[in-house]
């Protein structure tokens, strides 16, 4: 996909457990990333300010502040795609579903191997060109630039992670027709997980939160589907 | 007020006497209709006809409120049996019937309690193991997937992450065990110096860059209560102190002899404990902050696993702040307290070497 001659891409891991950091760390640098480690909220910080990572892999519970905390300081740096680790299936909402903008998340215990699939899959997409010939889409009061990846809704600005763009900007290219969750993982995400229908749900409630709880249908047993949907 | 009204009879503090009550006004309206009747010459069919309705709607009257209640106990019963402990019985008597719906609703507040601990008990322990199975289980692909080596390091790390797991196991065995009431105690007189001596030392290998100072008053303290689950509570109070004390910090374990017993505490330099949380810290799995503790192996367990063996021992145990920074743990344990170097005993040159910080009674 990508060519040999690229720079190595640089990820921040961001977990106090050592032996996790550690081995995550091994592993992404046997994939050929760059990567650092830092064990806490504030140093995790202060890396991604010095590093500018192309991806943040992000530990929920740190010491110092915690997760949340770091993804939001990084992201009003600088759109960075985070993908967050959590010990609580509860967690989902949390990760995914507040404004902070974490991509991804994976539950512990996890699998190293899946976790570099999906950095991949992550990267694939934040590398995705906007292309020129994508044109601004609008779905009632809402408008979603592809070229410039900006939102306006009711003229006011509003912020959606490169994901929950992505998943709008899908689902409003197929106007009226139905999409499945597996669909939208395998388009949008780039892959299929067991656990992704859960991904896929709470990262609709973070867009309906966003953009008004009617933009996209619930098509229950199905999928999701955007209605009425075009250029001006 | 209304509820009053509805129900006539809810101020009688008996269930017999309520029913005395229903069945002497049904029976005294029935009779008096009956006679009235027969005086102003109606058939006897008919006066006893209007005798018996009028007295049914007195009986239905008065009895009312007396067994909704037991509908409701019937309708929480099966909510319980369901899984939901929020209902609760209305009731305003005071007889029997009350009660037992006071009764039920303590028993139904009792059980959502238990019901909540144990909720919390399997999210914290399989959260609690999902980290170091995490750990084990990158570390491990890794090897197997040819990524990394396994050198004595990376193995010496993964047996670390197992024997935290193991940790986790026992004391988790060891809670229920206590929480059973199946450990008995198995009182005796012992010496305190070196039983803290000990109990130290098992909890200051995690933390070698922390001082633990022991003081024992009178040296040769004798206590007779049962050694080895008092050990286990002054290494997990000193594991924890230890956990939360900054780099060259020091941590100070004394026992001294009470009219009644003995009093033993630590007292570290740590953040301390917020007021509001100083109860709680006995609870299982309460952390005061959840993702530093996790790292040293911490789960939470240590401090209830204390309070249970605390409790057993008909004892108190209480934490609170140190002044200026850190917290004060305070285990009163009652039993026959002795010197033991009184005349017909000569200090040993061990006992003598433990007692080291004993100014701390006077305190700073």
């Amino acid at each position: 996909m990508t060519s040999v001659a690229a720079p190595a891409r640089t990820i921040a891991v961001i977990e106090d457990e050592t032996s996790i950091a550690s081995a995550v760390a091994a592993r992404l640098r046997s994939e050929g990333y760059t990567v650092e480690i830092a064990g806490d909220g504030p140093t995790g910080v202060a890396l991604c300010e010095r590093l500018q990572p192309d991806l943040v892999v992000l530990d929920l519970m740190l010491p110092g502040f915690d997760g949340l905390e770091v993804c939001r300081r990084i992201q009003r740096e600088r759109p960075t795609p985070v993908l967050m680790l959590t010990a609580r299936d509860t967690e989902t909402d949390l990760v995914v579903g507040l404004e902070v903008g974490a991509d991804d998340y994976m539950t512990k215990p996890f699998s190293t191997r899946e976790l570099v699939a999906r950095v991949k899959a992550i990267l694939r997409r934040a590398d995705r060109p906007t292309g020129s010939d994508a044109r601004p889409v609008h779905i009632g009061d809402v408008e979603l630039d592809p070229a410039t990846r900006r939102v306006v809704r009711g003229g006011e600005p509003v912020h959606l992670t490169p994901t929950e763009f992505d998943l709008v900007v899908f689902l409003a290219g197929r106007s009226g027709r139905v999409v499945t969750r597996e669909q939208l993982l395998e388009q949008v995400w780039g892959y299929e997980v067991p656990s992704g229908a859960r991904t896929v749900d709470s990262h609709v409630r973070a867009i309906r939160r966003k953009l008004g709880a009617d933009l996209i249908r619930t098509v229950h047993g199905v999928g999701y589907a955007i209605d009425g949907s075009g250029a001006p | 007020m209304t509820l009053r009204r509805e129900r006539p009879l809810d101020q009688l503090p008996s269930l017999k006497l309520k029913l005395a009550v229903v069945i002497l006004a049904g029976v005294g309206v029935a009779v008096f209709l009956s006679w009235a009747g027969a005086h102003a010459g109606l058939w006897p069919a008919v006066s006893g006809a209007i005798a018996g309705t009028v007295a049914l709607l007195m009986v239905r009257f008065l009895a009312r409120g007396m067994t909704s209640p037991l509908r409701e106990m019937a309708a929480a019963a099966d909510a319980m049996a369901r899984g939901d402990y929020g209902r609760r019985v209305l009731t305003t008597s005071r007889d029997e019937v009350g009660q037992l719906a006071r009764a039920f609703n303590r028993m139904a507040a009792e059980l959502g309690e238990i019901d909540r601990v144990r909720r919390d008990l399997v999210a914290n322990v399989s959260h609690e193991l999902r980290t170091p199975i995490s750990g084990l289980q990158a570390a491990l692909e890794n090897i197997v997937d040819g990524v990394a080596e396994p050198d004595p390091e990376t193995v010496r790390t993964m047996l670390a992450q197992v024997e935290r797991l193991g940790r986790l196991v026992e004391r988790l065995l060891d809670l229920s065990r206590l929480e059973a009431g199946t450990v008995p105690l198995e009182r005796r007189p012992f010496e305190v110096a070196p039983m803290l001596a000990h109990a130290v030392r098992d909890a200051q290998q995690s933390a070698p860059d922390v001082t633990v100072r022991v003081g024992v008053d009178p040296e040769r303290l004798e206590l007779d209560a049962d050694p080895e689950r008092l050990h286990q509570v002054v290494a997990n109070l000193v594991e924890n102190a230890v956990r939360h004390s900054p780099r060259g910090a020091t941590v100070e374990v004394s026992a001294r002899r009470r009219r009644d017993g003995v009093e033993f505490e630590v007292v570290d330099e740590g953040p301390g404990i917020p007021e509001a949380d100083a109860s709680r810290v006995f609870e299982r799995f309460y952390r005061s902050d959840t993702a530093r503790s996790s790292r040293e192996g911490g789960a939470g367990l240590g401090l209830a696993i204390a309070r249970w063996i605390v409790d057993l021992h008909s004892g108190e145990i209480r934490a609170e702040r140190h002044e200026p920074h850190g917290c004060r743990m305070v285990v009163t344990i009652p039993g026959a307290a002795r010197d033991a170097s009184a005349p017909e005993h000569r200090p040993s040159a061990t006992s003598r070497a433990l007692a080291v910080a004993r100014s701390l009674q006077e305190g700073p």
